[in-house]
């Protein structure tokens, strides 16, 4: 009974090449067949899908960074024209104000000229007319004075004489008429 | 499965009370312990088993040697391998035994499961009912869990096939082990030795593509004097077979040990020869047999894990040796190895 | 054999390993400088031994290979760890 035992379990732990040659064989053999119908396919296939979802993913994010990107250049051109808009505005009324300026300081120096002028014109109406005045006293005061002597006064020398008188004479007007005379 | 545990299990019933019915010790009845041991051993005598009776003999397979094969002839027979003359002496013994047409069993019942659950719909991206799913599942865990996780990102994709292949043949190796009247191929150690060479052939071709045949072979020379390496080269290939001897091991003892367990748990009925120990024991070879169930996804999983360790770490020394100034020798290397330059181009 | 150090932490990067592989592969040195040690008194005597047997020069080989395979794993083994250490 015991020796069939021990042969019986020697040969448990003996190890027969020709099986080891026969593992060798059948596992080739099943890796090559499996390599070529299942495994091979299988991997590529599940390559591919992970390839297709990181590339959707990829591609999604890319996506979503464009149209953010998209959208901030949007919102910088918004708010550009605004900043455009409210500068040409301001540029607007800046130049309304410059030209009411210019158009201001036009009308004031056009009626500050006309001003002067008008002075000006009063300055020689008022010069003629005192001149005229003058000539008139002058006149008057020699036919007054002829005709108080009752004689016929030497025209021309008496008449210098009078004129001296006049010239002698107060101004009744502006000063500065007078003022302008003796100078 | 569960229908085949249930049968498991009433024939186990259904064994214990012909212990009660047939009676013991009539001498020519095997004993527990040979017929546990004529369970799990292989020959090329395929037969039926009858519990607690003689098994039918279904037929044997004329054994295959080739080579100088004298039969030896010994007292007990012809039983390989203690009868014909081993390698050693030039024979190479192709029998076909019990254990062979068992992995032939798996392979077929893999292949044809693999090959009907991944036939889907190429066109479409996402798999369609259970098997596809299952499977693209598992494809995946491997991938990323086993294969980049140990290997990298880098080097992880390309062993994937290989560690799909492994995990998948172990594991309906393991499960075709627990139907009733079949065995299991990976309780037999030439059958795990068989496997752990495929992860070891793997794993030196990973050492060489990462390193270059001149930096695998440097590495293999331990970087001592040229007069030593006649010890460091025997050593350092000594620990690089200590790995897949390890899974051999390993699984091979896994595997057997739980048969082991349940089948003596059930001679506990005929060893104590009383039909009220089956009402512990069955119920508690049931857990077993649960147990064995997980057993064998677990040590799937194990050894493909393990298997992706070593890969990954032949990878690494291929690359640490790169950093300590083997460039010359890995560039030569590479040029050598063909198509293998994207690689190296990683790296410069 | 610096500044070759760089592109190491770019292609070996190992931020995606797990951290059993990490683990090994950090320790793998020093398992292969023991492994060293160990083996090659191992080597040494089991070559011995077949030697001695093939060749009838018990114990002379077994006795001689013995050393000689003590000696080269401590050799080897100091070596790798002098190196361990200057890499560190």
């Amino acid at each position: 009974m015991f020796l069939p035992n021990v042969l019986a379990a020697s040969s448990l732990v003996s190890v027969q090449p020709g099986l080891i040659f026969w593992t060798l064989v059948t596992f080739i053999i099943v890796f090559f067949v499996l390599k070529a119908k299942a495994w091979g396919p299988i991997l590529q296939l599940v390559e591919e899908r992970e390839k297709q979802i990181s590339a959707a993913i990829e591609s999604a994010k890319r996506e979503r960074a464009e149209a953010e990107k998209l959208l901030a250049d949007q919102k910088t051109a918004i708010s550009e024209a605004r900043r455009q808009a409210a500068e040409e505005t301001r540029r607007n009324q800046q130049e309304m104000e410059k030209f009411r300026e210019e158009l201001m300081a036009k009308s004031r120096k056009e009626a500050e000229e006309l001003k002067l002028s008008a002075r000006r014109e009063i300055d020689e109406q008022k010069t003629k007319a005192i001149a005229e005045v003058r000539a008139m006293a002058v006149d008057l005061a020699m036919e007054v004075a002829g005709k108080l002597m009752s004689e016929r006064m030497d025209d021309s020398k008496h008449r210098a004489l009078a004129e001296q008188f006049v010239k002698g004479l107060p101004l009744s007007g502006s000063g500065n008429a007078g003022v302008r005379r003796s100078a | 499965m569960r229908k085949a545990m249930v049968l498991f299990a009433c024939l186990f019933v259904a064994t214990a009370w012909a212990s009660e019915s047939g009676g013991h010790g009539e001498g020519n009845e095997p004993s527990v312990p040979d017929y546990i041991l004529h369970h799990v051993a292989d020959t090329n005598d395929f037969e039926l088993e009858v519990p607690l009776s003689h098994p039918i003999h279904l037929g044997a397979i004329p054994p295959i040697r080739i080579g100088s094969c004298a039969p030896v002839m010994t007292d007990h027979g012809l039983q390989a391998p203690t009868g014909w003359p081993g390698l050693m002496a030039g024979c190479l013994d192709l029998s076909i035994t019990k254990h062979t047409v068992m992995m032939w069993l798996a392979a077929l019942l893999l292949i044809g499961t693999i090959l009907i659950w991944s036939n889907r719909d190429k066109t479409k991206m996402v798999p369609r009912g259970t098997g596809a799913n299952l499977i693209e599942m598992l494809v995946l865990f491997i991938r990323d869990e086993m294969a980049i996780k140990n290997i990298g990102k880098e080097d992880g994709p390309r062993y994937v096939p290989y560690l799909l292949t492994a995990f998948f043949f172990i594991l309906f190796m393991n499960l075709l082990g627990l139907v009733p009247w079949m065995a299991t191929a990976t309780g037999n150690l030439a059958v795990t030795a068989g496997l752990a060479l495929c992860t070891f052939f793997v794993t030196q071709a990973a050492g060489i593509r990462s390193a270059g045949l001149g930096g695998y072979l440097k590495h293999l020379t331990g970087g001592v004097h040229w007069t030593l390496w006649i010890i460091m080269v025997p050593v350092e290939i000594l620990g690089l077979i200590s790995k897949p001897f390890a899974l051999t091991m390993r699984l091979f003892a896994n595997m057997l040990a739980g048969h082991i367990v349940l089948f003596f748990l059930i001679g506990l009925i005929f060893i104590l020869g009383h039909p009220a120990v089956a009402a512990v024991s069955v119920p508690f070879a049931f857990a077993i047999y649960l147990l064995e169930l997980f057993v064998a996804f677990v040590q799937a999983y194990v050894f493909t894990l393990l298997s992706a360790l070593f890969i990954g770490m032949a990878v690494a020394t291929g690359h640490h040796h790169d950093d300590h100034g083997h460039a010359d020798d890995h560039g030569h290397g590479h040029s050598e190895l063909g198509p293998s330059h994207d690689h190296g181009k990683a790296h410069a | 054999m610096v500044e070759q150090e760089p592109p190491k932490k770019v292609a070996s990067d190992g931020s995606e390993l797990g951290s059993m592989a990490r683990h090994m592969r950090a320790a793998e040195p020093y398992v292969s400088a023991v492994w060293k040690l160990v083996g090659g008194a191992v080597v040494g005597v089991l070559g011995g031994y077949w030697l001695d047997k093939k060749l009838g020069t018990a114990p002379w080989l077994l006795l001689g290979l013995s050393l000689l395979g003590i000696c080269v794993g401590f050799y080897g083994f100091l070596r790798e760890m002098a190196r361990l250490g200057k890499r560190k």
